[in-house]
C-alpha cells in the first residue's frame, strides 16, 4: 500500500469523525472547487410541517460539507396565513441553522405569497417583486411569474440585455416546461419569456409550483429545473413517459445543491431521506 | 409611448457611456427606475390614446390620490426583519383607505363603460383559447368567495395568476394596483393594502368557470 493511498482513508476517517460530531456525512458528488459559486435551491417550502423541517436539517448537513453560502427560493415561501408567527414557523425555525451560519436567502414570489413579503428583509428582495443579483460569474434574474405585466417584461428585457455575467440564470414560481399532471407547462408565460431567454442567452431556469423535482431535457439550449417539492409533495404527479423529463422524482421531498465553476454547472438533487435523486454537470455552450 | 422613449433613451445613453473612455460602467436599469416611470404612467396609464378607457384612467388617478394620502398617514414601508411591521403597516394603510372610501360602491373605478370594454377584452381573450386552456386559467382561482369593495383579499387564499398575454391587453395600472380573478369576477386589488378596490362581476365566461380543470401538457 502506498503512502498516498493510506492518507486518503485517514483523511476520510477524520472528516467522517468530525462530521459525526456535528451531523451526518452525506455523499457529495459536486467537485467542490476552490473559488466556485455554490448555492441551494428550494421551492414551495412554507408549510411549517415536518417535511419542511426534515429538508431544513438535510440542507444544513449539506451546507457543512458543500459550503454553499446562499439559497434561492422559487416561491410559495409562506402558505396560508402570514402572521408574524407564521414567518417563524414556516421560515425562521426550519432554516435557523442556515440563517445562523450566515446563509442568505433570495426569494421569488409564488401564488400563495403576499407580494408584501418583498419587505421581509430575510428574503432579500429589497422591496421589489422582481430583481436581480450577482454572485461570482452568475447573474440571477428573479421574476414574479404571478403577474407578468408589461412593466416587468420591459424591465427584464433591459436587465438581461445589459447583463455582463458569464452565466444568466432565472428563477420564478411557474415552470415554463413541466410534466406535472395537476398543473403542467405554463404555455402562456412561455410565449412571452422564452423568446427573451433565447435572444439574450439565458442558461438555466429554476421554477417550483409543481410539488416534485423534475429536470427537463434542455429546451432550445436552456436547462430547466422544477424544484417545488421541498416541503409539499404531489406523489405520482409526473406524467409517466413524458417526453420532457430527463429525470424526475415525485416520491420524496427534495432540494438541489448547485456549484458553478467557470463554465461548468454541477448539481446534485437530494431527498429528505438523504438519497441522491439526480446529479450531473454540463458545460456552458459558448 | 413615454415609456418606450425612455427605454430607448436609456439604452442609447448606456451604449454611449460604454464607449466613452473613463466613463464608469452604468449599472443595469433598476426596478426603481421603472417604478418612477410608472408613477408617471399612473398619471396617464398606457394606452392613454385609447378613449375606451379614459374614464377608467380618471378613476384610477382619483383612487391613487386617496391611496397616496392614506399612505402618508402610516409609517413608511421599509425592509424589516420583523414581519409584524409589514402586516401592521398593510392593515394601517387599508384602514386609512377604507375611511376615505367609506361607502364606496362597485363600479366607482370600473365605470360601466370601462367595465364593458374590459369585459370585452377578457371575453375575447378567453374565446381565443381552447376550452382546456380556459379552464387552466381558473384552476387555482378561489371560486367560492364573493368579492366585496373595501374588504381585504383573503390572506389564506392563493392569488391566482392572470394570464400574461391577457395582462398585456388590459389597461396598464400604477404599480400599487393589480388585476386578479376572484371567482368569475375581475377584481382591482391594492397590493400594499391588500384591499379589493373594485370589481367587474361575471367577466369570466360561465363555461370554463363551471367545470375548472387544467391542461397538463406543454
Amino acid at each position: 500500500m502506498t503512502r498516498h493511498a493510506i492518507r486518503v482513508p485517514i483523511a476520510a476517517m477524520l472528516l467522517a469523525g468530525a462530521l459525526s460530531l456535528t451531523g451526518t456525512a452525506q455523499k457529495v458528488t459536486l467537485p467542490l472547487a476552490k473559488g466556485s459559486t455554490k448555492f441551494a435551491v428550494i421551492g414551495d417550502t412554507g408549510t411549517g410541517d415536518k417535511p419542511q423541517y426534515d429538508i431544513g436539517r438535510r440542507l444544513e448537513e449539506y451546507r457543512r460539507q458543500v459550503g454553499f453560502t446562499f439559497t434561492i427560493m422559487v416561491g410559495d415561501n409562506i402558505y396560508g396565513s402570514e402572521r408574524p408567527q407564521d414567518f417563524q414557523k414556516k421560515f425562521e425555525i426550519p432554516y435557523k441553522p442556515l440563517l445562523d451560519a450566515g446563509v442568505t436567502f433570495y426569494a421569488a414570489l409564488g401564488n400563495h405569497d403576499d407580494p408584501n413579503q418583498r419587505f421581509y428583509k430575510p428574503f432579500n428582495m429589497n422591496g421589489d417583486r422582481f430583481y436581480t443579483f450577482t454572485k461570482g460569474n452568475i447573474e440571477f434574474f428573479v421574476l414574479d411569474s404571478n403577474y407578468m405585466d408589461r412593466k416587468q417584461l420591459d424591465w427584464f428585457e433591459r436587465a438581461i440585455k445589459e447583463s455582463k455575467s458569464d452565466w444568466k440564470m432565472a428563477y420564478f414560481h411557474h415552470p415554463l416546461y413541466s410534466s406535472g399532471a395537476a398543473h403542467g407547462s405554463e404555455a402562456d408565460l412561455r410565449t412571452l419569456l422564452e423568446p427573451l431567454f433565447i435572444k439574450y442567452g439565458m442558461d438555466v431556469v429554476f421554477a417550483g409550483h409543481e410539488h416534485f423535482y423534475e429536470r427537463v431535457k434542455p429546451q432550445k439550449g436552456i436547462y430547466y429545473f422544477t424544484c417545488g417539492g421541498s416541503a409539499k409533495l404531489r406523489t405520482g404527479d409526473i406524467r409517466k413517459g413524458s417526453e420532457l423529463t430527463a429525470k424526475g422524482d415525485d416520491r420524496e421531498n427534495t432540494f438541489m445543491v448547485v456549484e458553478v465553476e467557470k463554465d461548468v454547472f454541477s448539481f446534485q438533487t437530494v431527498s429528505s431521506g438523504g438519497g441522491i435523486v439526480d446529479a450531473d454537470s454540463f458545460q456552458r455552450p459558448r | 409611448m413615454r415609456l418606450r422613449l425612455f427605454v430607448v433613451s436609456l439604452g442609447l445613453a448606456t451604449s454611449v457611456a460604454a464607449f466613452v473612455p473613463g466613463c464608469k460602467e452604468k449599472p443595469a436599469a433598476t426596478i426603481k427606475e421603472v417604478n418612477r416611470l410608472d408613477a408617471k404612467s399612473g398619471e396617464a396609464p398606457n394606452p392613454v390614446e385609447d378613449p375606451r378607457f379614459k374614464d377608467f384612467f380618471d378613476h384610477v388617478r382619483a383612487y391613487m390620490k386617496i391611496h397616496k394620502a392614506a399612505d402618508a398617514k402610516v409609517p413608511s414601508l421599509k425592509e424589516t426583519s420583523d414581519p409584524k411591521q409589514v402586516s401592521t403597516r398593510e392593515k394601517g394603510l387599508a384602514d386609512e383607505i377604507r375611511k376615505e372610501r367609506a361607502g364606496a360602491q362597485q363600479g366607482e373605478v370600473f365605470s360601466p363603460s370601462a367595465a364593458k370594454e374590459i369585459g370585452l377584452v377578457v371575453a375575447e381573450d378567453f374565446k381565443s383559447r381552447p376550452l382546456r386552456d380556459q379552464k387552466a386559467i381558473l384552476v387555482e382561482v378561489p371560486m367560492k368567495v364573493p368579492p366585496a369593495i373595501n374588504t381585504d383579499y383573503p390572506t389564506t387564499l392563493p392569488l391566482a395568476t392572470v394570464p400574461p398575454s391577457l395582462l398585456q391587453k388590459l389597461p396598464t395600472l400604477p404599480e400599487e394596483l393589480e388585476y386578479r380573478f376572484l371567482g368569475r369576477h375581475l377584481i382591482l386589488r391594492d397590493i400594499r393594502a391588500n384591499l379589493i378596490v373594485d370589481f367587474i362581476p361575471d367577466v369570466v365566461p360561465e363555461g370554463p368557470a363551471a367545470t375548472g380543470g387544467r391542461e397538463a401538457h406543454p
